[in-house]
């Protein structure tokens, strides 16, 4: 599971180098999550641009990560394809995370 | 794994290991090939998604993770995709497909219990049998024939349209997202039959019928006709912007599935399910 995370202020962005997260790549997305999200920040934002299909198993997933986050910690989700958006559309997860049309650019903070 | 395509009199057919990998090979095989290419990409999408929710479930629970075969037959016929898929795993729970679930205790999110549900919404006529140890669970994709269901401004989006109709408020009016799409033979549009400022005005209605949009809504012209005991169009139910908002959908229609798998006025707690791998585990 290839993850690229890259840190923007307080901002994680985290994007999915994989056309998939299914039952195959549920746990090994996971596991690498909880590496990534011990970066300090207090956002993190999942860039699932690349990603093509995602099934009940990568919803629990992705759900599993916003509570590893805990309370102070918010799980952000961008650019998502048309099959994962009816996948949280329709299970309503489309209602538990912000879900942004794409990632913001990158703007270095200001000094 | 391995993955055997066979074609002949129209049905496709791939047997599989009961494998994570094998599956998702599987689906990538289907759906490059030509038999799925020609749904269109909203119906590709669901019947991915149902697919992988289907053949993870055997994986993961009628085969608990041992070997085994899994046996898939696609049939595109017009309009609907036909499935049937056949394992040697254990039978489901009570030898029967759950109901749905219980509603959820309201602690946390739930990380598990979609599958059920998604397949639930975007499956038409599922149908499991149990017989000489062999697990055989059929169900229908449609096609969505009309622009109300998939469109993005639309409650109906992304949901499949029943195969014989359009829904009754999009069929003949200009101003709505189903606009010039065929109504049933035996009815008028339901928002044109008895309204005198819309374009269907003139059309007959079915004589069981007052006009769906109108029933219920004192601001329309219908306004006290008896509606249909089984159906409001599927357009029109609880859609906030809408006439016939606030009308019992039809039990078999697509908006329908949508809110009984989880209740809209509950929230994203009510998605909290028990888990859909207790029950579909078969």
């Amino acid at each position: 599971m290839n993850l690229q995370a890259e840190t923007r202020g307080d901002l994680l962005v985290v994007r999915v180098e994989e056309e998939r997260i299914d039952a195959a790549a549920a746990v090994q997305f996971k596991d690498r999550m909880r590496e990534l999200v011990k970066a300090p920040g207090s956002r993190v934002m999942l860039d699932l641009s690349r990603v093509t299909f995602l099934d009940s198993s990568g919803l629990g997933a992705v759900v599993a990560v916003m509570k590893l986050l805990g309370p102070d910690r918010r799980l952000e989700l961008a650019a998502l394809g048309p099959v994962v958006q009816k996948v949280f559309r329709l299970t309503r997860m489309d209602r538990v995370f912000v879900i942004h049309d794409r990632v913001p650019d990158g703007q270095p903070d200001a000094c | 794994m391995h993955a055997d395509t066979g074609r002949g009199g129209g049905i496709t057919r791939i047997t599989i290991d009961s494998d994570p990998l094998a599956v998702r090979q599987a689906l990538a095989q289907l759906f490059d090939s030509l038999l799925l290419r020609s749904l269109g990409e909203d119906d590709r999408g669901a019947a991915e998604i149902v697919l992988a929710e289907v053949l993870n479930n055997i994986v993961e629970h009628a085969y608990a993770n041992s070997h085994g075969e899994i046996e898939l037959a696609l049939e595109l016929g017009p309009g609907r995709l036909t499935c049937q898929i056949t394992d040697r795993g254990a039978p489901m729970p009570d030898g029967t497909l759950s109901a749905d679930p219980a509603p959820p205790p309201e602690t946390s999110l739930p990380e598990g219990g979609f599958g059920w549900s998604l397949i639930r919404t975007l499956a038409h006529d599922l149908e499991y049998r149990r017989a000489n140890g062999v697990n055989r669970l059929r169900f229908r994709i449609d096609s969505a024939p009309a622009s109300a269901c998939g469109d993005a401004g639309h409650p109906g989006d992304g949901l499949p349209c029943r195969a014989d109709s359009a829904p009754a408020s999009a069929c003949g009016d200009p101003g709505r997202p189903g606009d010039g799409l065929p109504c049933r033979a035996d009815s008028a549009p339901a928002s044109a039959c008895g309204d005198p400022g819309r374009p269907g005005e003139g059309l007959p209605c079915r004589a069981d019928s007052a006009p769906a949009l109108a029933c219920g809504d004192p601001g329309r012209p219908g306004d006290g006709l008896p509606c249909r005991a089984d159906s409001a169009p599927a357009a029109a139910c609880g859609d906030a912007g809408h006439p016939g908002k606030g009308l019992p959908c039809r039990a078999d229609s697509a908006l329908a599935a949508a809110e009984t798998a989880f209740p809209p006025e509950s929230g994203c707690e009510s998605a909290e399910q028990h888990s859909d791998d207790d029950i579909v585990a078969g």
